[in-house]
């Protein structure tokens, strides 16, 4: 009874103590991967959500074959009974026609500017504008600006800005000999929630099939963040339901059958969730704001802490009063190493490193607390059964034949290893492209819709400036350059020139005077231009703001456009980039890329300090001889994972990292308690129970289809095997005189 | 959006040379009227109708050609190089309909109306692409050829067009 009401009072007072740190700091959970990048352009965190928000929520389709038609028109129908509209809408020329023509005068297309220059050439630009059977533009704005000055500039502004062709208001594309029809939806914002995403996802799917049944030589090819969502979640939640549910039944089976009680899963459970309360107490204390990617990371936790549990519940079972000496200087050890090596995360110059060390220091020093003072209390509801102390005493017989070869084992590896390094030497790929883990024919579809869009071989640039003016300014002057190349690129200052522009226009205008005689000849009465210029804030606030307002931001200390360049080579716009600190060529694949390089590189500084430290302590703990052993140990079982991993995998990720950073951790405990505890049958059971449990838990992640998992999965799952085989190595089994 | 310039000729011309695979061709004359001008714009020319499609060619004030063969749309640039105009492909079946005065597909596209002139008819574009820049279509008729077809645009102008025909010899 006393047990049990020190127990839940401890997790009660964690719990209570979580809670009041919350309440108190409040903290917000990030999942922005940028968000922890090095901050070198930190205008590009402001724009961005602005610019390419929207672009998450589009759904895009391409409809092709026979009756691509019908089966276009009937899921424009569908999505609207969804009340899901199409983008990409355009304003209706009338309504850009009134609008440039309120600015007539200063507002000139390249074609009209040159056709100026002579009044022959312009009359005979003129009348051939008007002889047209029928011209919208013309049409639209003669009434207001008789020059056809603003229709030629409307002509010029949606030739440019209209990147796809339209057949009967339907997008189209060809490719390869294959007429495509496109259509783009724009998905509401809270079908971004994983249910949801999983909902929508299923009946535009059911839509789909219904469609290509309805037209079977119709193929419909879709693709969106929202298929990537659904497909990625839906793996995931089978993942995790089925290596969840195996795990927790093999650990349960596990425990009882050493045990023969329940007990023991209690405790395990109880120091794991202290861990896991402490360890987010001190992460909330310290932090404002905490990044998703810290509590995966952090999850290596568990694989730790549950094996001062099964150290602490195995030793209590050997003795009468609490733990033996030995133990608490195994489980003292332990904690020292893994937390100096965790420690040396808070030095990293990646946030997210600094608070998984913090999270995993603080859980461990927890785990450590609730094992050395909660556990002894219930000594004597623990006990192991004989079926397990009769496996490990034949365990421990094996494990001392085999380190009687030692020499022989490791030189052979150390060998094998060489051998291995030279002829396939691990190479690390940072590139997130290799972590997405969304279905084939979903990565097609998008590489499709890209080839259709003509969007695979452009380039976006970001460009900064002091205000709007001067944004439109420097526009115009790359704009120049990129035609220069023969490149070509929409910008906002083809729809919205600068005000320095629009003077020069009007002046170039006034200068050919004779030019615009022959259009007061025509109407009989003389030419009348607009008096004010157009300027960013009004295109902003008119019919022209849908089709520039996520291209521009805007706010007291700078302005900033995105654009893309197809036809210029990104190298030369890298040149450019770096020669103008304003101006960003834009990749975010490439971005998170440099990202994850960055945390590769922290956590492999981090494996060697931690290596270090490890190798310290032993020194000043076992001697200088068994350090070097311990090190040769953790060295040998370290380099075999990578060399493995980088074999079955082609190349390394963070993620395989991140695995051995808990192999570290767990082949230090397993080194120190081999080293104080030897081979006693005892101590080979906890370890195993250890490496078992860790095995179950993050092994088992091995056969995930999830790249980032799987990376992870195999890591800890072949350096368990490494170490559990080489650890006991380490030790120096005493000799026949000693015996 | 520039297409729309091209299929509407097309729309009127290209089909009868398909259809009945006969070489016909004639004059035209196009009044432009405009809310600001003070006379009609008049443009003339001549039109070809032959077994590949159509030539337009605007004679004066200004010269220019533009025609139509296996129904695709082309203009000639200053050089005389033919310009390929994408898009016109679906509209060649609209404008047969519309040329052959074929009721059943025209009624499709547009909602047909009588005219109070006689032998003329309204047609009320049911189109998007064609409503933003056409209000109707007055097309009238003299033994089943298009004799004058009025373009009335949503903001008061509209275009005239007036058609001769010259007898030719393959219909003899």
């Amino acid at each position: 009874m006393k047990a049990w009401a020190i127990t839940l009072s401890w997790l009660t007072l964690l719990t209570v103590m979580l809670v009041v740190v919350f309440a108190v700091k409040q903290p917000a959970l990030n999942n922005d991967i940028l968000a922890l990048l090095p901050k070198s352009e930190p205008r590009l965190q402001q724009v961005e959500e602005h610019f390419f928000s929207a672009n998450k929520q589009q759904l895009s389709f391409s409809f092709s074959g026979e009756n691509n038609t019908q089966a276009y028109d009937e899921m424009v129908s569908w999505f609207a009974g969804k009340n899901i509209q199409p983008r990409f809408t355009l304003p209706k020329i009338e309504t850009l026609a009134h609008f440039y023509g309120q600015y007539a005068g200063y507002l000139l297309a390249p074609e009209y500017q040159q056709s100026l220059r002579e009044p022959r050439v312009f009359e005979q630009y003129y009348l051939g504008q008007l002889s047209q059977i029928a011209d919208p533009f013309v049409s639209s704005t003669i009434n207001q600006d008789p020059t056809l000055s603003t229709a030629s500039f409307l002509r010029h502004v949606l030739a440019n800005i209209q990147q796809f062709e339209l057949q009967d208001g339907r997008i189209t594309a060809n490719y390869q000999g294959e007429d495509y029809l496109l259509l783009f939806v724009h998905s509401t914002n809270n079908a971004f929630s994983i249910n949801k995403a999983i909902a929508l996802n299923d009946e535009i799917l059911t839509k789909l099939t219904q469609l290509e049944s309805q037209y079977p030589n119709t193929t419909v090819h879709y693709s969106g963040a929202l298929f990537h969502t659904a497909a990625n979640a839906k793996q995931a939640k089978f993942e995790m339901t089925l290596f969840g549910s195996l795990s927790l039944i093999a650990l349960f089976i596990m425990v009882v059958w050493v045990f023969r009680s329940v007990n023991a899963l209690w405790l395990a459970s109880v120091t794991v969730v202290s861990a896991a309360l402490g360890g987010s107490i001190v992460l909330v204390s310290l932090f404002n704001q905490i990044h998703v990617l810290t509590l995966v990371f952090a999850v290596t936790l568990i694989g730790i802490a549950i094996d001062y549990a099964f150290h602490g519940m195995l030793d209590l079972t050997q003795h009468k009063s609490g733990f033996s000496r030995g133990l608490k200087l195994a489980l003292a050890l332990s904690l020292l190493t893994t937390t100096m090596g965790y420690a040396s995360l808070f030095f990293s110059p990646v946030q997210l490193l600094t608070q998984v060390g913090v999270f995993v220091v603080a859980g461990l020093v927890t785990a450590w607390f609730s094992t050395r003072f909660l556990l002894p209390h219930w000594q004597n509801r623990l006990a192991v059964s004989q079926s397990a102390n009769h496996l490990t005493s034949s365990l421990s017989k094996q494990l001392q034949k085999v380190n009687e070869y030692k020499t022989a084992l490791i030189i052979g590896l150390l060998v094998l290893l060489s051998v291995f390094t030279l002829l396939k030497p691990p190479v690390v790929n940072d590139d997130v492209k290799l972590l997405n883990a969304s279905p084939k024919a979903l990565m097609d579809n998008e590489a499709l819709h890209m080839t259709l869009l003509g969007k695979d071989n452009g380039q976006i640039m970001i460009l900064f400036a002091e205000n709007a003016q001067q944004l439109l300014e420097k526009q115009e002057t790359l704009k120049s350059k990129i035609n220069e190349y023969k490149g070509k690129a929409v910008m906002l200052s083809d729809l919205v020139p600068s005000t320095h522009r629009q003077r020069e226009n009007k002046a170039d205008l006034l200068t050919h005077q004779a030019a615009i005689n022959i259009v007061s000849q025509m109407t009989a009465n003389p030419v009348q231009f607009s008096q004010s210029t157009l300027t960013l804030e009004t295109a902003l606030d008119s019919a022209l703001a849908p089709l520039i307002h996520n291209q521009v931001y805007i706010n007291n200390s700078f302005a900033a456009s995105w654009f893309m360049v197809t036809g210029v080579e990104k190298q030369q716009l890298k040149q450019w980039a770096a020669a103008e600190s304003d101006l960003i060529v834009y990749d975010k694949v490439a971005l998170i890329t440099e990202g994850l390089s960055h945390y590769s590189q922290s956590l492999l500084v981090t494996l060697l300090i931690a290596m270090t430290f490890a190798v310290l302590l032993f020194t000043f703990k076992f001697g200088f001889k068994t350090a070097c052993k311990q090190g040769l140990i953790l060295a040998l079982t370290l380099t075999a994972v990578l060399l493995l991993c980088s074999s079955i995998q082609s190349q390394l990720s963070i993620f395989n990292l991140l695995g051995c950073l808990l192999i570290l951790a767990l082949a230090i405990d397993y080194l120190v308690f081999y080293q104080i505890n030897k081979l006693v049958p005892n101590n080979i059971l906890a370890i195993s129970l250890s490496a078992a449990s860790s095995m179950w838990v993050f092994g088992m992640l091995a056969v995930s289809k999830t790249p980032a998992i799987f990376s992870f999965g195999l890591t800890v799952l072949v350096g368990l095997m490494c170490i559990y085989i080489l650890a006991p190595l380490s030790v120096a089994l005493p000799n026949n005189k000693e015996k | 959006m520039r297409m729309s310039i091209f299929l509407l000729c097309s729309m009127f011309f290209i089909t009868p040379a398909l259809a009945k695979n006969v070489i016909e061709h004639g004059s035209f004359s196009q009044e432009k009227h405009f809310k600001g001008f003070s006379k009609p714009f008049i443009s003339k020319g001549i039109f070809e109708l032959n077994e590949e499609g159509l030539t337009w060619q605007v004679q004066s004030p200004v010269k220019s050609t533009l025609f139509i063969k296996q129904g695709q749309v082309y203009t000639l640039d200053s050089q005389g190089n033919e310009q390929l105009q994408k898009g016109a492909e679906p509209y060649v079946s609209l404008l047969r309909a519309i040329l052959k005065h074929d009721r059943a597909a025209l009624a499709e596209q547009f909602t047909i109306n009588k005219s109070v002139e006689p032998n003329c008819e309204i047609l009320l574009p049911n189109q998007a692409l064609l409503k933003h820049v056409f209000s109707q279509f007055e097309l009238c008729f003299d033994a089943n050829k298009v004799t004058t077809v009025r373009l009335q645009e949503p903001n008061e102008n509209f275009t005239l067009l007036r058609f001769s025909y010259t007898e030719n010899e393959q219909q003899k």
